[in-house]
């Protein structure tokens, strides 16, 4: 499952570069910047296995 | 001698008169036969500001229509006195389609309404895609007319207007954007060798039909729709930019039918929010869904 936080890293990455830029380029004031983390995902598990025996492991919010 | 001097020169001024006159007179010749052409569209002029003051609705809207198809800039402070007016009476049918008639004049002879004549007109009738024509020429001007008209628009309405706060009101539209972006994680976790379902795909189809009041011009409709497209005129630079491309129906029942597809209103917002960044790269890992697809095994 490392591989798939790796994959919500980027993304969380990419939205944070996206901020800064706005930030730079004066159109978002520092005080509006989103405070969560700074992104808002929202994180669903669809569980298609057969058996759900063992636990997923927990993904990074 | 003084005699003899003032004879002189009034010999010279008649000479060089004559001459100036004489090399002026193909300049003239043309001055006075274009003079009957000149005053007909003087005339003409003065004809259509007698029909868009008349009282008559679809006198007013050929006036309109006439004004359009002539392109006569002069007629632009009379289109928009017929629009304020227009914007206060009853509603009704026909004010409608003298509000179509108007509207067109008004874009094609590039009138400037104020964000209040925009707003009352508005309060009339579903004219949005004129509206923000109108509105797209000074966009900073319009800034909070457009905020205010936002949650009113959808699809292409809703780009356009999203992607003019972007030329005109960058701050407020970087706002507005941020509340619409969402990235949704999706991860489907599945076991070895087996496939997952696909994603699905929302759409409608919107029909209907509107039948023209007796007396009016021609119908003249404003599409927007996504660029590129031929014959249409650019509404707003953007992410995804937006045109629209002017409809002419000469028929008294109008047929309309239209598909209408899923609109994403998180990706449109990630799309702009990046354009608004100078972000132009042609691909992102942002997106507003993202599938990630993880099969499963007793070792991962």
């Amino acid at each position: 499952m490392s591989k798939v936080s790796d994959q919500i890293g980027t993304r969380r990455d990419a939205w944070r570069n996206l901020v800064d830029a706005l930030v730079a380029r004066e159109v978002l004031p520092k005080e509006r910047v989103p405070a969560v983390a700074p992104i808002d995902i929202e994180i669903e598990i669809d569980d298609q296995r057969a058996d759900k025996s063992i636990q997923l492991p927990e993904l990074p919010r | 001698m003084v005699a003899f001097r003032s004879h002189l020169a009034i010999l010279v001024l008649a000479l060089t008169a004559t001459h100036t006159a004489r090399a002026l007179q193909p300049a003239i010749a043309s001055i006075e036969k274009s003079k009957p052409a000149q005053q007909a569209v003087a005339e003409r002029i003065e004809r259509i500001r007698r029909d868009l003051a008349a009282v008559d609705m679809p006198q007013r809207a050929w006036g309109a229509w006439t004004a359009s198809l002539l392109q006569l800039p002069e007629l632009a402070p009379d289109i928009l006195a017929a629009l304020r007016r227009a914007a206060t009476e009853p509603h009704s049918e026909s004010l409608k389609f003298l509000l179509h008639a108007l509207l067109d004049a008004a874009i094609r002879l590039d009138a400037r309404p104020t964000s209040e004549d925009l707003a009352a007109i508005e309060r009339v009738g579903y004219f949005q895609s004129q509206l923000l024509l109108l509105a797209s020429r000074v966009p900073f001007t319009h800034a909070k007319y457009l905020e205010d008209l936002r949650p009113m628009t959808a699809r292409e309405a809703r780009i356009a207007t999203d992607n003019l706060l972007a030329v005109g009101a960058p701050t407020r539209a970087v706002v507005l954007l941020l509340l619409d972006a969402r990235v949704h994680v999706l991860v489907r976790v599945h076991d070895e060798g087996l496939g997952v379902g696909g994603g699905g795909f929302t759409a409608g189809v919107a029909c209907g039909r509107l039948k023209v009041p007796e007396g009016f011009p021609p119908t003249v409709f404003y599409e927007l729709v996504p660029a590129p497209v031929k014959n249409a005129q650019m509404l707003a630079e953007g992410s995804q930019p937006i045109v629209a491309r002017r409809i002419v129906h000469l028929v008294r029942t109008i047929r309309f039918s239209s598909g209408i597809e899923r609109h994403d209103a998180s990706q449109h917002a990630l799309d702009l929010l990046r354009w608004i960044a100078e972000d132009r790269a042609a691909e992102s890992p942002l997106a507003a869904e993202v599938v990630i697809d993880h099969t499963w095994t007793n070792a991962a």
